[in-house]
C-alpha cells in the first residue's frame, strides 16, 4: 500500500495518520464533524471504483465546510480516477500496487487541459485561476500542493 | 455552428491518446475487463452481438458537410459502408474492430468530432430541437445552452461516476420536438414574469423498464443559474441515487421514491448552500459561446410559390412530399426540409456512406452548409430557400431519398434490435420493414394522418416505444419473439406513457394488428382528431374489442 500525491504522481514518503474515515454515506453532520476536527487527513472510502459518491463528499468538504487539510482517497481506485479526484478536491490516493504509480503519474500528466470546471472552490488553486470561473481553464496541476 | 479552438483540439486529441493508452493497458492485462469497461464506454465503445459498436456524438444533432463526408469515409474504411442515426441524434457504427478504434477517433478529431460520454454513467450528449434557429415557434435557440452543458459536463470532476447514465434535452420552442419529458432532465425555454427567458425544469422522466414522464421541479429558473441548479440536481442524485441495483439506479427512481416535493426540497437546500457565482457562467463566456450560434445570413430570395403550386397540382408524389417534409421557416422565402431515412424496405435511421456524401453535397448546394439529425432518426436541412425546393426535390428523388412520410406512420422510430444488439430480446428491423410494406401506399398514410409509431427490441426502450402513439415492444417468451403493443404514448406536450393494450402478438401478426388499430382509430375519430385525441376520448375498449374480440 502506497500513497500517491495526485498533483505530481509521486509517492508520499511519510504519510500522516488519517484522522477520520468517511464512508460514501456520510451525511452533512459527519462532514461537519470531520472538517471541524482541525486534525489530520480525512480519508474518503471508495468501496467500488464505479461508486462516485466520494467525489461529491470531497467537494462539499472544500466548498461548504472550508476544510483545508489533506483529503485522501482510499479503496478501489484506478489511475483513471486521478484527474477527477484531483479536481474534486482530493490531494492523495492510497493504492495497493506500487508498480502502478507510473501509470497514475502518466494519467495525471496526460491532460494539459480540461474542459470541465476546475477543482473544488475554494481550494488550493484559488488565486491561480482567472478571477471569474470559465468553462475552460488550464487545470491546476502545476500548482504547489502544500497548504 | 460551434467551431473548435486550440483548446478543444488539444482536449480531444488528448482523449484519443488516452484511449490508445487504455486499449494498450487492457491488452497488456494491466486493466481487467471489468475496469476497462467503463473506460471504453465513456468513449462510446460497446461490445455488441457480433462486433464492437462505436457511438459518435453529434452534439445537439448539428452536422457540417465536412463532418458528413468524414463519417462517410469512416463508414467505408472501417465499417461496412453505412451508419445508423440514433434517437439521441448520434451516429453508430456497428462493425468497427477494436484495433481500429483509436484511428477512427483520430479521424473524428480531424473534423471536430468525438465519442466522449456517448455512453457510461455520466452526462450524455445533450439533445435539442432539430429545428433550432429555423422554427417559427421558437422563443430562443437552445443549441448554445446545449454547448454550454456539453463543455460543463465533459469530464466533470464530480459527476463522471454517477449511479447511472444521465440524459438532458432542451427545447426552446412552443412545441416540444425534443421529447424533454422523457429525459433525466428536460429543459424548456419559457418566458418569465418580467418578459425575460428562463428554463422550466423537468426531472425524472425516462423510458426503460420503468417509464416515467418528467415532473416539474422548477417552473422558472433564471437562465444565468442553469449550471448551478443542474449541479444541485446531480449532487443529490450522485449522493442518494441507488447503486445497489442497475435497474433502479436512474434518477427517475430516486425522484419517485422520494416524491417530487421532497426531491425538490433537497435540491433547493443544496442550491441555497451553493456558491452560485463560482459555478454559473459569467456573461462574457456565455456571449462567447452564443456567438457561434448566430443564425446564418439568409439572403432574400423570391419564393417561386407559383412554380411550387403548379408542381403540387401536377405531381401527387411531390405534393405529398411537400406537404409532410417541407416545414415553415421563420425567415420568409425559406423552409426546413426533412430528408426521410424511412424509405419502405430500408432500415429506419440507417444511412449509407453514399447517402452521407450525397447529403453533404445538398447542404452545400441548398442548405447553408448545415444538416441536422432528428431524434426520430431523419436528417433535416434547416435552412433551404423555397426557390431551391424543386431542384432539391429532383436531387432527392433521383437518390431515392424523397419519401414524403415525415411524422406519418411510416416515419417509425426503431432500435437496431436483435440483429445487432446483445441486449435485445427480439428483432425490430424486420418487423419495421414489414409494417412499412403494409402501409406503403402514401394514400393510406395520408388517410391516417400524423401518427407516431415507435418500436424497441427490448425493455430498455431505445426505440422509444413508451412514447409512441402506437408502441411495439419485442419480448422473448419461452424462446419465441412476442410483440407487446402499447397505445396512447406521447413524446410532446402533455406527454404520456403508452398503455399495454393486451396480450402480445407473434412477429407475423404484428402488421395486421397495427392495421386493426389504425382502422379502429379511423372508425372512431371525430373530424380532425389525432390518434392521441381519439384514444384519450374513447379509451382502450374499442381497440381491445377490435384486436381481441374475436378470440
Amino acid at each position: 500500500m502506497v500513497l500517491v500525491e495526485l498533483a505530481t504522481g509521486t509517492i508520499v514518503a511519510d504519510p500522516d495518520e488519517v484522522a477520520t474515515v468517511l464512508e460514501p454515506t456520510a451525511d452533512e453532520a459527519a462532514l461537519h464533524d470531520a472538517a471541524g476536527g482541525n486534525a489530520g487527513p480525512i480519508a474518503i472510502a471508495f468501496p467500488s471504483f464505479t461508486d462516485g459518491r466520494g467525489f461529491s463528499l470531497a467537494r462539499l468538504l472544500r466548498e461548504r465546510h472550508g476544510f483545508k487539510g489533506e483529503i485522501r482517497a482510499v479503496g478501489h481506485l484506478i489511475p483513471d480516477h486521478g484527474q477527477f479526484l484531483l479536481r474534486s478536491g482530493f490531494d492523495t490516493a492510497e493504492i495497493t500496487d506500487p508498480e502502478a504509480v507510473q501509470v497514475w503519474k502518466l494519467r495525471s500528466s496526460a491532460s494539459a487541459t480540461i474542459i470541465s470546471r476546475p477543482c473544488a472552490i475554494p481550494c488550493r488553486c484559488a488565486g491561480m485561476r482567472p478571477p471569474r470561473p470559465r468553462l475552460r481553464s488550464t487545470r491546476c496541476l502545476a500548482r504547489p500542493t502544500t497548504s | 455552428m460551434y467551431r473548435y479552438d486550440e483548446f478543444d483540439h488539444a482536449f480531444v486529441n488528448e482523449r484519443v491518446a488516452e484511449f490508445r493508452d487504455q486499449v494498450e493497458r487492457r491488452l497488456a492485462g494491466q486493466l481487467t475487463e471489468e475496469e476497462f469497461r467503463p473506460l471504453r464506454l465513456r468513449n462510446g465503445l460497446y461490445l455488441q452481438l457480433h462486433a464492437y459498436m462505436l457511438r459518435i456524438a453529434v452534439p445537439y444533432g448539428v452536422l457540417s458537410p465536412r463532418q458528413l463526408r468524414q463519417l462517410a469515409m469512416i463508414g467505408r474504411k472501417w465499417d461496412r459502408g453505412y451508419g445508423h442515426f440514433t434517437t439521441r441524434q448520434n451516429l453508430q457504427f456497428n462493425w468497427v474492430k477494436l484495433v481500429d478504434i483509436p484511428d477512427v477517433l483520430a479521424a473524428l478529431a480531424e473534423v471536430e468530432m468525438h465519442c466522449i460520454q456517448t455512453s457510461g454513467n455520466c452526462v450524455r450528449n445533450v439533445t435539442a430541437d432539430p429545428y433550432a434557429a429555423a422554427a417559427v415557434d421558437e422563443l430562443e435557440d437552445p443549441r448554445a445552452w446545449c454547448e454550454i452543458l456539453r463543455q460543463w459536463s465533459t469530464l466533470h470532476p464530480e459527476f463522471s461516476w454517477l449511479p447511472r447514465k444521465f440524459k438532458i434535452a432542451i427545447s426552446g420552442a412552443a412545441e416540444d420536438r425534443a421529447a424533454t419529458a422523457f429525459h433525466d432532465i428536460g429543459l424548456r425555454i419559457v418566458r418569465g414574469p418580467n418578459g425575460e427567458n428562463g428554463f422550466r425544469v423537468l426531472v425524472g422522466g425516462g423510458m426503460g423498464r420503468t417509464p416515467y414522464v418528467g415532473q416539474e421541479i422548477k417552473s422558472f429558473l433564471p437562465k444565468e443559474h442553469l449550471l448551478s441548479y443542474i449541479e444541485s440536481i446531480l449532487r443529490v442524485y450522485n449522493l442518494h441515487g441507488r447503486r445497489d441495483n442497475i435497474h433502479k439506479a436512474r434518477i427517475k427512481i430516486l425522484v419517485n421514491a422520494l416524491g417530487i416535493d421532497k426531491f425538490r426540497e433537497d435540491v433547493e437546500a443544496d442550491w441555497e448552500a451553493t456558491h452560485k457565482d463560482a459555478i454559473d457562467l459569467p456573461e462574457d463566456e456565455k456571449r462567447r459561446i452564443m456567438s457561434y450560434f448566430a443564425p446564418p445570413e439568409l439572403p432574400e430570395r423570391p419564393a417561386r410559390d407559383e412554380a411550387l403550386a403548379a408542381r403540387r397540382e401536377s405531381d401527387p408524389a411531390f405534393a405529398n412530399w411537400y406537404k409532410h417534409n417541407v416545414l415553415p421557416h421563420r425567415v420568409p422565402g425559406y423552409a426546413s426540409v426533412v430528408i426521410s431515412l424511412k424509405e419502405p424496405g430500408r432500415t429506419p435511421g440507417d444511412a449509407s456512406s453514399d447517402t452521407m456524401d450525397f447529403v453533404a453535397d445538398l447542404t452545400e448546394r441548398f442548405g447553408h452548409n448545415e444538416a441536422r439529425v432528428n431524434y426520430t432518426q431523419n436528417l433535416i436541412l434547416p435552412h433551404v430557400a423555397r426557390a431551391d425546393i424543386l431542384e432539391l426535390y429532383e436531387a432527392l428523388a433521383g437518390a431515392g431519398c424523397a419519401t414524403g412520410n415525415n411524422e406519418l406512420l411510416g416515419d417509425m422510430i426503431c432500435c437496431p434490435g436483435l440483429d445487432y444488439c446483445n441486449l435485445a430480446n427480439a428483432r425490430s428491423i424486420p418487423i419495421a420493414k414489414e409494417i412499412a410494406k403494409r402501409f406503403e401506399d402514401p394514400a393510406r398514410q395520408e388517410e391516417i394522418g400524423k401518427l407516431r409509431l415507435n418500436m424497441s427490441g427490448c425493455i430498455n426502450a431505445c426505440g422509444h416505444h413508451h412514447s409512441g402513439n402506437i408502441g411495439i415492444l419485442g419480448v422473448d417468451k419461452k424462446g419465441t419473439e412476442l410483440y407487446q403493443i402499447t397505445l396512447g404514448g406521447n413524446p410532446k406536450d402533455s406527454a404520456s406513457v403508452g398503455t399495454i393494450i393486451g396480450p402480445g402478438f407473434r412477429a407475423e401478426a404484428v402488421p395486421q394488428a397495427i392495421d386493426t388499430i389504425v382502422d379502429t382509430y379511423i372508425d372512431n375519430r371525430h373530424e380532425g382528431e389525432s390518434f392521441l385525441e381519439t384514444w384519450r376520448r374513447v379509451g382502450a375498449a374499442p381497440f381491445k374489442e377490435a384486436l381481441y374480440g374475436a378470440r
